[in-house]
């Protein structure tokens, strides 16, 4: 036996895989056309964005979405109002076109089929909600994002868990700061979820405390980033931070269980991941805390939208359960049976947001989207209420 | 008296081989020496069959064994074998080679074929070798025609001492200048080059014309400039550290291919210790090396010591080191180099690989084989690994802390990250593995620049080598002491500065052998370091100018989108490169280390120091070798003693 023929653990060549696979190209340029197709559909039939109706109205700013405010600030800058629509359809587009690439991509990559994963998303696109935030009002999409991305990072912490787990993680929890005053708190019971996936981090107070800073850190940075740009803008941080005293100055107890079970009514996705906890046989190692925090950020968006004071929209939690639900199953491998659960739930989760439209009734939006199709089918069981 | 193997051969020279290997009996020849040692009671039985097997296990022929293993004395090994053969040994240093009759052409084979010219007596000539082959036969016959010579024995270190003398001078001369020889734009001998130094002088030229000219424009493009550099040294930062966080940056060399490794496959590695007046550190030196686990008859140690360095010199004889160490000393001269001194160690290498270690190293114990077994594994232009460096003694003071928490993140983190975006892999001082022939072939390192490692990583990019990091730690002494801190890292500093201008003499050939990736983090990761610490304390004082004042209005000096990053280098990136190097601690699980990386900051300011030393010596002294103390830091100190004991 040579040197050549000893055992080397690692360093494992990956099989190297193309970052953007044609189809992956084809899914990503088809999805955008479609949705700006769809998105420009709204404005011509005369609908005005609500987003660009409140930048007309001047009450766009002052929300504590830091990333939606930065993008309103520079759409703004567009002196025409079509041009600040056209533009706010143009992003929320390419960013929901991109993000269908990226899903089919990792789709495939985790099993699914072509047929399959076309199928997922063609129910996603189809969802009233995702409609509607793609044509009427894009401002929650950071929020959707933030949740998109962190069920990937909490995964990653519990299924790798190496340092670039938890810098990955504590990058991704300002997300949480810039997307919302209310999804804010979230950042505490994550950063030290995160201190305590860490073995030693259970065992040794000094370690726990160190992770916990190492996943707090990037969060107080941008936070300290924002400030110092707040300064430098001119803007008074008594008047920039009022969206986070107003959130939490008037705490009650609202429709708690009725916005739960509106959650659960417009998103029934939330039961796969709860079947996935639990399903025997699984083709990966279970990862329970991801699996289980696609349900539990939305449900204290819930709860928080009904018990703060916030001006988010009732249909903010559902999306942002969807938006997580999608993230996981980019990164989960699911046995066929549960796909087509999921698929299922995708297809409920869509019939229902066509057919119980309390939560994002907006009558002119309905008509501009359906404008110049059947009349038959724009009457279809679209009523307000769950 | 008979002194030597006459050759007596009629037949025809093509046949030669076989002739002198059945004379010379071959592996044969080591166990009638080891018969004649037995009998002369140099030698014990259950010496012997250790020794044989040992030889089995290791692939190593008897006589490595014997004298690695410190079973026999090595002139006495050497006298045996003169008596198997029937012919005289000598001893060289009482009689010495003849000069002339050496030939300077064969100065290599001299070192590491073990064979030299020894003198004319009546006429006829004789060669002083260790043994008598084949081979030798060849290399006689080549140069002296048959039977126009005989042999002497003589032991390897006469040999080895005895060419020194010798060649003292080429050798030496060698050591310092075959670089510069080769390829002089390669070499730091000169700091700057003409064309260099006009580029200089009208680049300054221009700059004071233009801030006479157009004061405020000047400022504000040189801001901008500035401001750009910094973000993109941060972003280039922050890339590495999060790739380098990956588990699957590091080349993993799991402990059961360790243990699965036959012994009997290992080459012989060369060990080289540079050392200067460090006599003090030496029994820990030995221990550690006596603790690798490589086997003894396959290891080549050679402690580099400067010639004038007698009690370094003496402490090390005097500690009686198993066989497999050597000492070469290093003839004065100037620059009185680190790699100046590894450079004529290595002519007298004979390893498939060679490694450096400093005196105070302490390598975990399977690096070699972790070595080998990465240079077996990867591609056949991997001519080094480098091991990661980290502190024994972290926990000292805040020094040692954040000196710490800085190699980490450079041998976890930014080294690993390197290494994955496969660019060049500026090399750390000690615990770099090379082939010892594509070392050779790079003309080793470069004696006039004082971070010579991380001009070779550069160098052996340019030749079309590459570089890897390995996950083998060697624990050094981190130094503690402020002064002899800022005399070290001035040194580290002004070596990147010479690097970055050595590199720099031809960017376009630069760029074509290191494409553009390579290029990018060349000038990032060598070149902008040394110019952001120079440049820090001036953007630190406008800063603090405009935040303690409040009547100096800089803003003009940032117009956007230049302010807007500006501010985010003070805040964002300065903050995250914080945050980058108290994580550096998570991987080593030195938790401690977390909350004290805060203070980074002002190890940062320490920096500065050290650049403007480093710029000052660049101009005036560029060659001068600040010396490391070491050996100063309480835990050595303790580690000292346990060694003293367990050698008394």
């Amino acid at each position: 036996m040579t040197t050549l023929d000893l055992p080397l653990v690692a360093p494992a060549v990956p099989t190297v895989r193309k970052f953007w696979r044609p189809a992956t190209i084809i899914v990503a340029a088809a999805s955008t056309i479609i949705l700006v197709a769809v998105a420009q559909h709204v404005i011509d039939s005369g609908y005005l964005r609500r987003d660009a109706q409140a930048l007309q109205e001047g009450d766009a700013w002052r929300t504590g979405g830091w990333l939606s405010q930065v993008v309103l600030r520079v759409v703004s800058l567009l002196p025409q109002v079509w041009m600040q629509q056209m533009a706010l359809s143009l992003t929320g587009a390419l960013v929901c076109g991109l993000a269908f690439g990226v899903l089919y991509d990792r789709l495939r990559s985790n099993g699914w089929f072509a047929l399959g994963a076309i199928a997922l998303l063609i129910a996603l696109a189809l969802h009233a909600g995702s409609l509607y935030t793609l044509s009427a009002s894009s401002r929650a999409i950071p929020l959707y994002l933030a949740f998109a991305v962190l069920i990937p990072a909490i995964r990653s912490l519990e299924d790798v868990g190496d340092v670039q787990s938890a810098i990955g993680l504590g990058l991704l929890l300002p997300m949480l700061l810039l997307a919302s005053p209310i999804t804010t708190p979230l950042i505490i019971p994550i950063a030290i979820g995160a201190a305590l996936a860490e073995p030693d981090g259970r065992r040794d107070p000094r370690a726990f405390a160190a992770m916990l800073l190492v996943a707090i850190l990037p969060t107080l940075i941008v936070a300290v980033g924002i400030f110092g740009f707040l300064v430098q803008a001119h803007i008074d941080v008594a008047d920039a931070l009022f969206a986070y005293v107003a959130a939490y100055s008037d705490i009650h107890l609202g429709d708690v269980l009725g916005s739960v079970a509106t959650l659960a009514v417009y998103a029934p996705v939330l039961l796969v991941p709860l079947v996935y906890c639990v399903w025997p046989n699984l083709p990966e190692k279970r990862h329970m805390f991801s699996a289980l925090a696609i349900i539990a950020m939305p449900l204290y968006l819930a709860v928080a939208r009904v018990t703060l004071n916030t001006a988010m929209t009732p249909i903010v939690p559902p999306m942002a359960l969807l938006a997580a639900f999608m993230s996981w199953l980019a990164f989960v491998r699911l046995p066929v049976a549960l796909r087509i659960f999921a698929l299922a739930m995708l297809v409920l989760a869509v019939a229902a947001s066509w057919t119980q439209t309390g939560l994002w009734y907006d009558a002119e939006w309905r008509g501009a989207l359906l404008y110049g199709l059947p009349e038959s089918l724009g009457n279809l069981g679209l009523r307000p209420g769950v | 008296m008979v002194h030597s193997v006459s050759r007596s051969f009629d037949g025809d020279s093509g046949t030669l081989l076989g002739v002198p290997r059945e004379r010379t009996m071959g592996d044969r020849l080591h166990f009638e020496v080891a018969k004649l040692l037995l009998e002369r009671k140099l030698l014990s039985l259950t010496g012997l069959a250790i020794a044989m097997r040992q030889s089995a296990e290791w692939g190593s022929n008897l006589a490595q064994t014997l004298i690695s293993a410190g079973q026999v004395r090595p002139i006495d090994y050497y006298k045996a074998v003169a008596d198997v053969y029937g012919v005289r040994f000598i001893d060289l240093r009482a009689e010495p080679i003849d000069e002339s009759i050496t030939d300077i052409n064969d100065r290599a084979d001299y070192a590491e074929r073990n064979i030299v010219p020894w003198r004319q007596i009546d006429g006829r000539l004789l060669i002083a070798t260790t043994e008598i082959s084949a081979e030798h036969f060849n290399w006689g016959d080549a140069r002296f025609g048959a039977d126009n010579y005989d042999f002497v024995i003589t032991s390897p270190f006469d040999i080895l001492w005895e060419t020194q003398k010798l060649y003292r001078n080429w050798d030496s001369f060698f050591a310092r200048e075959a670089l510069f020889s080769w390829k002089p734009e390669h070499s730091a001998k000169y700091t700057v080059t003409s064309p260099q130094k006009v580029t200089l002088w009208v680049a300054l030229g221009a700059l004071i014309l233009s801030l006479i000219v157009a004061p405020m424009q000047t400022a504000v493009a040189l801001m901008a400039t500035f401001t750009t550099i910094y973000t993109l040294t941060f972003v280039f930062k922050f890339v590495l550290t999060f790739v380098g966080s990956s588990r699957k940056a590091d080349t993993e060399i799991s402990p059961e291919a360790i243990a699965a490794i036959d012994d009997a496959t290992l080459p012989v590695y060369t060990v080289l210790v540079p050392m200067y007046k460090e006599a003090k550190v030496l029994p820990l030196l030995a221990r550690a090396l006596k603790g690798l686990d490589y086997p003894a008859a396959k290891l080549e140690v050679k402690l580099v010591l400067e010639e004038d360095d007698t009690e370094t010199i003496e402490a090390a004889k005097a500690l009686k080191l198993p066989g497999t160490f050597e000492i070469v000393r290093v003839p004065p001269s100037q620059p009185k180099t680190k790699p100046k001194a590894c450079n004529y160690a290595l002519q007298f290498s004979r390893g498939e690989f060679v490694t450096i270690y400093d005196a105070e190293d302490q390598p975990e114990a399977d690096q070699l084989k972790k070595a080998v077994l990465a240079f077996r594994q990867g591609d056949p232009q991997l001519a080094c690994v480098q091991g990661r460096l980290n502190y024994f003694n972290r926990s000292e003071n805040w020094l040692t802390r954040m000196f710490t928490l800085e190699y980490s993140q450079w041998f976890d983190f930014l080294l690993p990250g390197l290494d994955w975006l496969k660019v060049p892999i500026p090399l750390g001082g000690t615990s770099n593995h090379f082939k010892l022939s594509a070392l050779r072939k790079v003309g080793a390192w470069d004696p006039y620049n004082v971070t010579e490692d991380a001009d070779l990583g550069v160098r052996l990019a340019q030749e079309g080598y590459t570089v890897g990091v390995i996950n083998s730690t060697t624990y050094e002494e981190a130094n503690g002491v402020l002064p002899s801190w800022i005399k070290q890292r001035s040194r580290w500093i002004k070596g990147y500065m010479q690097t970055w201008l050595v590199h720099m003499r031809h960017p376009i050939q630069l760029w074509r052998s290191i494409g553009t990736k390579g290029f990018f983090s060349f000038h990032f990761f060598i070149g902008a370091p040394p110019f952001t610490m120079l440049l820090a304390p001036i953007l630190w004082a406008i800063t603090l100018a405009v935040w303690i004042t409040h009547t100096a209005q800089f803003g003009w000096l940032f117009p956007e989108p230049f302010g807007t990053m500006a501010l985010f280098n003070l805040v964002v990136g300065n903050l995250f490169l914080v945050y980058f190097g108290v994580i550096a601690a998570l991987k080593r699980k030195y938790y401690d280390l977390v909350p004290v990386g805060i203070l980074l900051p002002v190890y940062w300011v320490l920096h500065s120091i050290a650049a403007y030393k480093a710029f000052w010596q660049l101009l005036f002294n560029p060659h001068y070798w600040e010396k490391t103390e070491h050996g100063t830091s309480k835990v050595t100190q303790k580690t000292l003693e346990d060694a003293k004991r367990e050698t008394a």
